[in-house]
């Protein structure tokens, strides 16, 4: 380094008549010159900073008084253009380097689906590196794309770490479909006892007639049909049959309840805030300009409010019933209808409310029960 | 290490107060108000009320000088 140390040292020697020669001298040593000036009894001038140990050579071969001043102090950082350029240099480098993704990686269970990933990703995306950060297609729509062209995926993970995407293709469970057995054959029996209402068959013979009373184990439709005379045919029942039946349910609720109910929707004005409020829902959001959006944000809303009502006596059947009901269907299957609901007796404790209720339900109560080889 | 392009002996005068040779030279003396080198050949000798030389480079000579007196090359048979 020391070669191209062209910092400048200023050299001042006494003048006598060794000067002359004493540069001349220089100057065969290749040494550059600069501002070469005569003062009244000393001769000054510039040479760079390599060159100094030609000037102390010399100094002792003509004896001369030379005195070395460094015109620049031995910094790490020179307080020079170039110093100046490449520390800017340091810092806009990075900066620019990050807009870009410089990798992207797919990491898949075998190196067979990280390859079809890797061909949909080239083709369909075109991900071709370096690649703008800006010009990054969402990751909803990579994934999109991904699982558009390979089916057997159940979801793609997009992993992004600074100028790096990590997609991980996760492959969907292995479902085995499981169909009907067609050599199995069934009646339809009642799960429940009930009063029949209607049939929905698709195949078998009925048994019982609407407005029926069945028992637990009865048989409702047979699967095998009787042709002729003494020809029996299995066919297999298929479908539902609904009944009526009463169900008694015992209830414990806490008198004090909390309700959530939405307020009406209303547009807000305000500061962009981390935390998410969780009571709030944001509807509706205006585009704002990017540098706007950083701060402030424009949306519709609407809050939740909750509110906590303690039951009494005349909520029964404003406030219980309608609880228990939905209550009840939910626990039930689909196609469930409550035609009736009675209450038996309500107790008000201290902090609970406690009764009984009698539901009349109509439900599917057919249960397939498979038909014997000696039917 | 000649000057970048400029490889024949050239010497340019500008205005009467700055003088740049270039070729090779043999630094003679000097003072405030004149000096001397053998150029190519030649002895070259500048007075002027003040001569400042700026740069004496490997092959290249750079002086201003105030109100030039007296520039002469004379044609050196033996150099010293």
């Amino acid at each position: 380094m020391k070669l191209y140390d062209r910092r400048p040292v200023e050299i001042r020697v006494s003048r006598n008549e060794k000067v002359h020669e004493f540069i001349r001298r220089l100057q065969q040593n290749r040494v550059k010159i600069r501002e070469l000036e005569y003062l009244e009894d000393e001769v000054k001038f510039e040479i760079s900073k390599k060159d100094v140990s030609t000037v102390r050579k010399l100094r002792k071969k003509y004896r001369l008084k030379v005195s070395i001043r460094y015109l620049q102090e031995s910094r790490i950082f020179q307080n020079t253009g170039w110093t100046m350029f490449g520390l800017a240099l340091l810092v806009i480098i990075p900066i620019l380097c990050s807009q870009f993704i410089w990798k992207v990686e797919v990491e898949a269970e075998t190196p067979e689906l990280a390859v079809k990933v890797e061909k949909v990703l080239d083709e369909k995306i075109k991900l071709n590196r370096p690649l703008l950060k800006r010009n990054l297609v969402s990751d909803f729509e990579i994934r999109q794309i991904i699982m558009e062209q390979i089916r057997d995926l159940s979801w793609v993970h997009i992993i992004k770490k600074g100028s790096s995407i990590t997609i991980v293709p996760q492959l969907a469970p292995i479902t085995e479909v499981k169909e009907n057995k067609p050599d199995r054959l069934y009646h339809l029996v009642a799960a429940k006892s009930g009063v029949i209402t209607h049939f929905d068959i698709t195949s078998g013979e009925r048994r019982v007639m609407p407005n029926t009373t069945v028992y637990k184990g009865d048989v409702l439709v047979s699967g095998v049909i009787q042709v002729g005379e003494d020809e029996y045919l299995a066919v297999g029942a298929k479908g539902e049959v609904y009944a009526d039946y009463w169900l008694e349910t015992n209830f414990e609720i806490p008198r004090k309840v909390q309700y959530i109910s939405a307020t009406e929707r209303k547009w807000t004005i305000e500061w962009k805030n981390k935390e998410e409020k969780e009571k709030e829902q944001s509807l509706q959001k205006v585009n704002l300009p990017r540098w706007i959006s950083n701060y402030i944000e424009v949306k519709k809303t609407q809050s939740y409010t909750t509110t906590v009502r303690e039951l009494s006596e005349e909520q029964i059947d404003s406030f219980i019933l309608p609880l228990l009901h939905e209550k009840i269907l939910r626990s039930l299957p689909p196609k469930t209808i409550i035609k009736k609901e009675n209450i038996l007796h309500v107790t008000f404790d201290d902090d609970k409310v406690k009764g009984k209720v009698l539901f009349l339900v109509n439900e599917n109560i057919a249960k397939e029960y498979p038909i014997d080889q000696g039917d | 290490m000649k000057k970048l392009f400029q490889t024949e002996p050239i010497i340019e005068m500008m205005n009467c107060s700055q003088i740049r040779m270039i070729g090779s030279y043999k630094f003679i003396e000097a003072s405030p108000e004149h000096c001397r080198f053998y150029y190519e050949g030649f002895l070259v000798t500048i007075e002027a009320a003040s001569v400042h030389i700026n740069v004496l480079r490997e092959e290249e000579i750079l002086v201003h000088v105030d109100e030039l007196k007296y520039f002469e090359m004379k044609r050196q048979v033996k150099e010293r």
